[in-house]
């Protein structure tokens, strides 16, 4: 009797377990990370009898987590990728829609300017026309600078994010250190039984930081998780953990990099070696379309600027002053800014950057990296890799060597190692200005004129039906004019003279009507067949206010291909930049999209292994209450055996 | 297989937020207009619009020069077409003149009236704009092209700039012609002008000394009118076919554009059913799945 008493006994205590367990399952149904778990029972050892053996019962051999390793680490890889093409995608839409915005694009403020430039060309003495023309300039430079100040608002987010990041990595890594001592602590308890839920949380927190960046673990002999980042940098060892902080660019206190410590030491910056997860994809998205959006931005900006002021110098404005000797129409951005010295280095070298505004069709948004090997400068292009190599401490570097619209000169003692980070066209946005502030100041007219020579009273006196075009200023160095050239046309040689030599140039107006020529810097073309002694007059264009021959040629830069060696107008080179960046934000659109599936695949495989189903749970809970009060029978007919047995020896 | 309860709690929701964000973004589009919302819908396509909205805006300004174009050119003409009844008067007064039946007296009156008419020309000449500048002269059109020291010696101040407006990418047309293309070049003879044959024609009448030969000079001044006239028509002409052409170019960039960017409202109206009916399956089987409990059986 006695061990009928003990078998129910024992399997009640089972059973008990059992409820205990589904009701532990049940409780946390919903929490994150929480493998359902499941009593593993045995007989006890039976008892030997004379005819045999008889069983004793059930016990309990240990509570167990239904896990299955392959499918966590599924899980860690999967929701890296994902969280990663998330935080990439999420960021790059903004720029995205930035960019097309009607309200802020660039595109319609361009259209508007140029409009204007256009209706000064109209109306060339019109103070209200010129003024539309500087607000609409004033209009385009906000627009720049609207752009770029979003475009940095979102360089301040993501070092902020990275930030962060990692102060909740580190909290992670020490979190799975602790871990890591607690489950070794509880495994060597000698239950047998795993700690379950410390394994769990583990699990979880290494989950948590998949999502931020990629993962691989080890696992050691006495439970613990040995956790390594990057390419290889041990996060976690054991029950010592590393601590990743944020560190100031080499090159540029402004960005910021994430340095690794492990035990004592400097950090080592390990920016480069990171990807996946939301640390990855900020580092990737700050590579991949921030910087070079905000440096082709600032390229535009710096083309345009650079060839409208070009242009510009060689007109004269309404008072009659030569465009180059006016501001310039737009003050262009200081290349020099975006020099940054090894702030590590101390030596004596220095790079001077200058753009090359003869060449500038070549510029490109490129960033550069100089660097001294002790004999040699070589300067290497960041995006394309190419690299030239300037001989000596203190060479050049221009159009020859460089060809990219850069004119950079080194200077001082340097020592090898050095280095310097150059980004022409960072801050090309931001620091453009409108320069004119006087809308008189507009050089709409062209700086000379040309014309048939006149009498005293203005009436012309050429005979003959040769024509001169009005003339058009090739270089500001020769203006104005020190005093009018006169050319004189000679019949019987078919050719102009002036000055004093004289100088001669032919013109036969059977085979050259239509050329052009030049003279003392000024291009013009003849027409027509002037008549012996007909003298044409090159002479400053004194008053000439209602001209607009330098206003046309400035509204013809709209389309003028000034950019990408000649093949791109500012406009096209601004779609591009909004395609290139569309490219890129929608192919994280699709990749995340892609992610999530995988990622959702793999959580619901991962789940179908360890997730809770409160169904199941009501369904056990119904078979363990009837073991239990099948259990709990076994004790009541026991005990009536028990009374029966009494009451027969009680008479 | 199984299934985790939270696994069907999530792949209900998810299910009722993918058809939501699908509503979301079809019932954006036919707000908005248009297909595209962001550049990264169709990468290609927003960067051929901004060429587009550029090519469109360009036309836009073109039309507006050219309305710019006409309308100085309308008043070249008018002044032009008074200059030539000015020197239609003057060619019957001479004819009128020079008859012998004319006494040193009534040949008197006659060149008063030359006077009232040489005054209207000179003014002629000197007419302005709207924004006050002179339109016959030249690049100086802020210096008075014509001036007259009333003995006959007459000045022009301007040059012999035209200024030019775009109708095109690569056209000009010329808006204005100097005083000293139509006023000063006689084209028999560079030392005449317009006014000297005209003050000629008085003094000749006020010395009683009329001859025929001023008739020669004064149809060389009608010929060199009326053909600078016959020019402004032909430009005014030839900015209208440009700016057809313009339309034309602005129309077929419309298009283009309408057929990268506009939603086409019926496919759209009826995906946004289409997400509407989903939605509210995802929605309904979410109520009736999760309302499925052993528990609720069990009591």
């Amino acid at each position: 009797m006695a061990s009928t008493l003990g078998i129910a006994t024992s399997a009640l205590l089972s059973f008990q377990r059992n409820l205990a367990t589904t009701g532990h399952n049940i409780a946390n149904v919903n929490t994150e990370g929480f493998s359902r778990q499941r009593v593993d029972y045995s007989t006890q050892v039976p008892q030997e009898f004379g005819a045999g053996f008889i069983g004793s019962g059930v016990k309990v051999d240990a509570i167990r987590r239904n896990y299955d390793d392959f499918l966590e680490r599924q899980l860690r890889s999967s929701i890296s990728a994902r969280d990663s093409s998330e935080m990439y995608y999420n960021l790059a839409i903004q720029v995205d829609d930035l960019l097309a915005d009607q309200g802020s694009s660039l595109g319609p403020q361009l259209e508007n300017f140029f409009k204007a430039v256009q209706d000064v060309a109209n109306d060339p003495t019109s103070i209200p026309a010129r003024q539309l023309m500087l607000s609409e300039a004033d209009s385009v430079v906000e627009s720049y600078k609207y752009i770029d100040s979003e475009l940095s608002a979102l360089s301040q987010r993501v070092n902020t994010e990275l930030t962060n990041e990692v102060s909740e990595i580190n909290n992670i890594l020490s979190g799975i250190a602790g871990l890591n001592k607690d489950i070794a602590i509880a495994s060597g308890s000698g239950t047998g039984s795993p700690p379950n839920d410390l394994l769990d949380k583990r699990d979880q927190l290494i989950l948590e930081l998949s999502s931020k960046v990629t993962v691989s673990t080890v696992n050691q002999d006495d439970g613990a998780i040995n956790i390594f980042i990057g390419n290889g940098q041990a996060a976690v060892i054991g029950q010592n953990a590393a601590t990743l902080s944020v560190e100031r660019n080499r090159f540029d206190a402004s960005q910021q990099d994430i340095g690794f410590t492990f035990g004592a030491g400097s950090p080592s910056i390990i920016t480069n070696n990171l990807s996946g997860g939301t640390l990855g994809g900020l580092i990737e998205f700050r590579q991949q379309i921030l910087d070079p959006a905000r440096n082709e931005l600032g390229r535009i900006a710096v083309s345009m600027a650079t060839t409208f002021n070009a242009q510009h110098d060689l007109g004269v404005d309404l008072d009659g002053t030569l465009g180059s000797a006016l501001p310039d129409f737009f003050t262009i951005s200081d290349p020099q800014d975006e020099v940054y010295p090894d702030l590590d280095s101390a030596s004596t070298a220095s790079a001077t950057v200058a753009f090359d505004n003869a060449n500038i069709t070549k510029l490109t948004g490129d960033d550069y990296r100089l660097r001294f090997n002790g004999t040699n400068w070589t300067l290497t292009n960041q995006t394309t890799g190419v690299t030239v190599t300037g001989a000596g401490a203190t060479p050049t570097f221009n159009d020859a060597n460089l060809g990219q619209g850069l004119t950079i000169t080194l200077a001082g003692a340097p020592v090898a190692g050095d280095e310097f980070l150059l980004r022409p066209t960072r801050s090309g946005s931001d620091d453009l200005s409108v320069g004119i502030p006087d809308p008189r100041q507009i050089a709409a007219a062209s700086p000379v004129r040309i014309q048939e020579a006149v009498g005293s009273t203005g009436i012309p006196t050429n005979t003959g039906t040769g024509e001169l075009s009005f003339g058009n200023a090739t270089a500001a160095a020769t203006l104005p004019l020190a005093s009018s050239i006169t050319l004189t046309y000679d019949a019987s040689l078919n050719e102009f003279s002036y000055g004093a030599g004289p100088t001669t140039f032919a013109y036969d107006p059977a085979s050259d009507a239509g050329d052009t020529f030049t003279v003392a810097g000024i291009e013009f073309t003849i027409n027509g067949s002037p008549a012996d002694g007909d003298q044409f007059v090159i002479e400053n264009n004194t008053s000439g206010v209602g001209d607009n021959r330098n206003m046309i040629l400035l509204a013809q830069l709209q389309t003028g291909r000034v950019m990408n060696n000649g093949t791109a107008s500012y406009q096209d080179a601004y779609g591009q930049l909004i395609a290139d960046v569309g490219v890129k934000t929608r192919r994280a659109d699709t990749l995340y999209t892609t992610q999530r599936g995988l990622a959702d695949n793999a959580q619901m495989r991962h789940d179908e292994v360890s997730g809770v189903n409160l169904d199941e749970e009501a369904a056990n809970l119904l078979r363990f209450q009837q073991a239990y009060q099948a259990a709990s029978r076994v004790i009541v007919v026991s005990e009536q055996l028990f009374q029966t047995l009494l009451n027969a020896t009680g008479r | 297989m199984r299934i985790s309860t939270s696994q069907m709690f999530l792949q209900g929701l998810r299910a009722i937020q993918e058809q939501q964000v699908k509503l979301g973004t079809v019932s954006n589009q036919l707000a908005k207009g248009s297909k595209i919302l962001s550049p990264s819908d169709d990468p290609a396509a927003s960067a051929t619009i901004i060429g587009l909205n550029e090519d469109i805006s360009r036309a836009d300004q073109y039309d507006r020069n050219s309305h710019f174009a006409s309308s100085r050119l309308e008043l070249q003409e008018t002044a032009m077409d008074s200059a030539i009844d000015v020197m239609q008067r003057i060619r019957e007064l001479a004819i009128l003149g020079v008859n012998g039946t004319q006494t040193t007296d009534t040949r008197a009156d006659i060149a008063t009236e030359g006077r009232e008419l040489l005054n209207q020309m000179i003014a002629l000449a000197n007419t302005s704009d709207a924004n006050g500048e002179f339109i016959f002269g030249g690049f100086k059109s802020q210096t008075q092209p014509i001036t007259h020291d009333g003995a006959g010696n007459f000045t022009y101040n301007g040059d012999q700039g035209r200024r030019t407006v775009l109708v095109s990418e690569n056209r000009q047309v010329a808006i204005s012609d100097s005083a000293s293309d139509i006023f000063l070049s006689a084209p028999d003879d560079s030392t005449e002008s317009t006014f000297t044959v005209m003050w000629q024609f008085i003094t000749d009448l006020e010395s009683n000394s009329p001859t025929t030969d001023i008739l020669g000079d004064i149809d060389a001044v009608m010929t060199r009118l009326s053909s600078t006239r016959s020019d402004v028509g032909a430009r005014q002409r030839s900015i209208e076919l440009q700016s057809q052409l313009n339309d034309s170019t602005r129309i077929r960039a419309e298009q283009t554009r309408s057929i990268l960017q506009d939603v086409d409202y019926a496919e759209a109206s009826s995906e946004l059913s289409q997400y509407l009916t989903a939605l509210q399956a995802a929605q309904q089987a979410f109520a009736r799945i999760q309302n499925l409990s052993l528990f609720n059986v069990l009591g």
